[in-house]
């Protein structure tokens, strides 16, 4: 391990098929949950993430990790136009992954209340289904199928909000 | 591929995944669905509201979600005319969920701002308890917003814009003036932009800003004054943080705001009147104008930061920048543009035997605008310089020279701000080091080509030695079966020009290759110096080794050159040897 981080406090997360993952406390910060757990003192040990398989957990440290790098927006006028720039380059390639991942990453989020991260994956969400109609927005999202509306009650809204789509 | 009902872009998703998302897809989760509604509704704000109502027949967990949404964005762009659009909005707001409270809203609208729905979605907003508005007046006439549509005990945030452009065109001829006044006493950020404000009648701008007692943030960019452009603005404020005015020009410009910490003026031509600031906490003072540095008002005495610059410093009174300077006395960190120093220097006898206000500098950053060398006959003295520094030993000074400045400016016009400027070096800077990289890579890999070349080539040239001969041989058994002596004349002159040719096109090849191997260092060279001095110790070393490799290759061009040239010389001399035994024994 580098000598260099050995200082900084690390903290392990452990996901729902138990793989474990040291990570600075640093990063660890980007998620609200978790700063909360550490001011609580209750994080010295393993924190376990039983609803968040490793494949997504890894993602989100990849992302904590950029995040928690960048200098940050401070409440002085002079913003680091570059490193503006490049968090949004690293945004826009992070959000190139399937859907059922960009779900998992949103509500594995959501639990961890890592704020811009949850922007991240409804924007992306919201440009994928951006003008589709209802059936392509079904298959993009893989709505279940035992919810669908019956053809009476679907015509029925269709009515309803035929003011929308004159 | 089991999945040949799902969408091609699922499809693409799940060849670039792994095994591990097939089975998810296998098992068919509906995630999404399953999340809170505040999520989905998240989702659906970054798209218009049409597109959230769109959602509605998707399934029953989606049946009424839009109508619980706490965002609303409008845009009559969105409708072929505005009736139509009135009538979206009048649906919209009575399909909705009545008890949710409304945190935003987004207009956009093209007309009058007296229209209806413009009445009934302020209202709507503003008695579900909005907290933010943004609207948009694309008006290409002169209208006027009445303010009293604003009456409201939760809005935080306003932004009033009437668009200055339109998908890519400059609306001309609209302006939208303020009427009567409004109830907003939350409101913390107010941002006017293309607005006409008026100063001297009952509803002027300074009553409008003290009925928001709450005001933090004021913006105001590209406002005019109603009448001229060019009479005084007044902002007082009592609670007021941070000021911005950009793009519009005044006579006299007064600030008065106790609490004020950041103040921002843009591109502002500035006249006689010049500014008056009273603003005791500030901390950070941008300043960025064509002329006019009268600022005159109470002490600065927690200026962290300040940032000046002036694009027509001939035209400005030294007097001026000298008070600034007394007026400046505790900033820590200062930033002017080279041409206000030049300025200076030709009045140098105005601060002559003076002391330096700059008592608490730690550092000055001097950097030069695009301002036309003639105008300003002087270079910065050494006399400005020390007056600069002579109050803070200590401070760091640094320098942009005209000479990198306008490297690295020459695609922009005018006027960069001296962080952007030192945004474009780094990012120049950066580009530079990987083309240099780039280059060096190349022409490694052309050296290397070279050397395998030049060791071809001789074994050639060793080789070519043998047909050449039986050639000559094959020639011999020719000539006695003909006209021997005829023949062998011809065919040895034309042998030696073709010799000659053939030398002529080599050199000429292999000059090329030396030349182009010199230019690229050259290039290499080039950028280089263009490099900030850490990035040029970095790839010194590989550059070092790639001259030092050019330089084997060239000399072993040349020392090829010099064999081939030998080469050539022997051959010819066994040419002419021949040709003159022929002649010799047919004469």
């Amino acid at each position: 391990m580098s000598t260099s981080s050995s200082s900084s406090k690390k903290i392990v997360l452990k996901s729902a098929d138990n793989e474990t993952f040291e990570i600075d406390e640093i990063v660890a910060l980007e998620s609200q949950a978790i700063k909360n757990m550490i001011e609580d003192e209750c994080a010295d040990n393993v924190i376990p993430l039983g609803n968040i398989d490793s494949k997504t957990l890894s993602k989100i440290i990849e992302y904590c990790k950029k995040h928690a790098e960048s200098p940050k927006k401070d409440d002085n006028a002079d913003i680091d136009e570059k490193a503006v720039e490049d968090l949004k380059s690293f945004d826009a390639e992070f959000a190139k992954v399937d859907m059922p991942l960009i779900q998992d990453i949103l509500m594995a989020a959501n639990f961890l209340n890592i704020d811009n991260l949850i922007g991240l994956m409804c924007r992306t969400i919201a440009d994928r289904i951006k003008g589709k109609t209802p059936e392509e927005i079904r298959k993009i999202l893989n709505i279940n199928k035992n919810d669908l509306l019956s053809p009476e009650q679907e015509a029925k809204a269709r009515e309803e909000n035929s003011w929308a789509f004159d | 591929m089991a999945k040949n009902k799902m969408n091609p872009d699922i499809l693409i998703w799940e060849i670039m995944g792994s095994e591990n998302d097939k089975k998810r897809l296998d098992v068919e989760v509906d995630r999404l669905s399953s999340l809170p509604d505040d999520l989905i509704h998240k989702i659906l704000s970054f798209n218009d509201t049409i597109d959230a109502i769109n959602t509605s027949t998707l399934s029953s967990r989606w049946r009424c979600i839009w109508t619980t949404m706490t965002c609303l964005d409008f845009s009559s762009e969105d409708f072929p005319n505005l009736p139509k659009f009135s009538k979206f909005v009048k649906h919209v707001l009575s399909g909705r969920d009545n008890q949710r409270e409304v945190s935003s809203v987004k207009l956009s609208f093209h007309g009058k701002a007296s229209q209806v729905f413009v009445k009934r979605i302020l209202e709507y907003a503003f008695s579900h308890n909005v907290q933010q508005l943004d609207i948009t007046c694309l008006a290409e006439s002169k209208i006027e917003f009445p303010l009293s549509l604003f009456s409201s005990q939760t809005l935080k945030h306003l932004i009033l814009k009437k668009a200055y452009r339109h998908k890519g065109h400059i609306l001309r001829g609209g302006s939208m003036t303020l009427t009567s006044t409004w109830e907003v006493p939350a409101l913390t950020t107010l941002h006017l932009n293309e607005i006409t404000l008026s100063q001297d009648n009952t509803d002027n701008f300074s009553g409008l800003i003290s009925k928001c007692v709450n005001l933090k943030n004021l913006t105001l960019t590209r406002c005019h004054m109603v009448g001229s452009s060019f009479i005084d603005f007044n902002i007082f404020h009592s609670q007021l943080s941070n000021l911005t005015m950009e793009y519009w020009n005044v006579r006299l410009l007064s600030v008065v705001a106790p609490q004020l910490k950041n103040l921002i003026i843009r591109r502002h031509r500035l006249s006689s009147g010049g500014i008056m600031i009273s603003a005791p906490d500030l901390a950070y003072l941008l300043l960025q104008c064509l002329y006019g540095l009268k600022v005159y008002g109470d002490d600065f005495h927690y200026l962290e930061k300040a940032d000046i610059s002036i694009s027509a410093p001939y035209r400005e009174d030294p007097q001026n920048i000298v008070g600034l300077f007394q007026l400046l006395h505790s900033v820590k960190d200062l930033t002017l543009n080279l041409e206000i120093l030049e300025h200076l220097s030709s009045s140098v006898e105005i601060i002559s035997h003076q002391h330096s206000p700059l008592a608490n500098l730690k550092s000055i950053k001097i950097y030069p605008l695009l301002v036309d060398k003639w105008q300003l006959p002087r270079d910065m003295s050494t006399e400005v310089k020390n007056y600069l520094l002579d109050g803070s030993p200590g401070a760091t000074f640094t320098m942009v020279s005209r000479e990198d400045y306008n490297t690295i400016i020459s695609s922009v016009s005018t006027y960069v701000s001296y962080e952007r400027y030192c945004i474009m070096q780094e990012i120049i800077a950066e580009r530079n080091a990987t083309c240099a990289k780039k280059l060096m890579a190349k022409l490694q890999v052309r050296l290397e080509q070279e050397k395998d070349d030049i060791e071809t080539n001789r074994t050639h040239i060793e080789q070519e030695n043998v047909p050449m001969e039986s050639h000559d041989a094959k020639m011999d058994d020719e000539q006695n079966a003909l006209d021997e002596n005829q023949l062998q004349i011809e065919g040895n002159v034309k042998h030696i020009n073709s010799c000659w040719e053939s030398l002529g096109e080599q050199i000429k090849q292999r000059k090329k290759k030396i030349d182009d191997i010199v230019w690229e260092l050259r290039d290499i060279k080039k950028l280089m110096t263009k490099l900030p001095a850490s990035n040029r110790a970095e790839m010194q070393p590989c550059f070092s080794s790639l001259c030092a490799q050019a330089g084997i290759v060239m000399s072993k061009i040349r020392d090829s050159m010099k064999i081939q040239l030998d080469e050539n010389q022997s051959r010819l001399n066994v040419c002419f040897h021949e040709l003159t035994e022929t002649l010799q024994s047919s004469s």
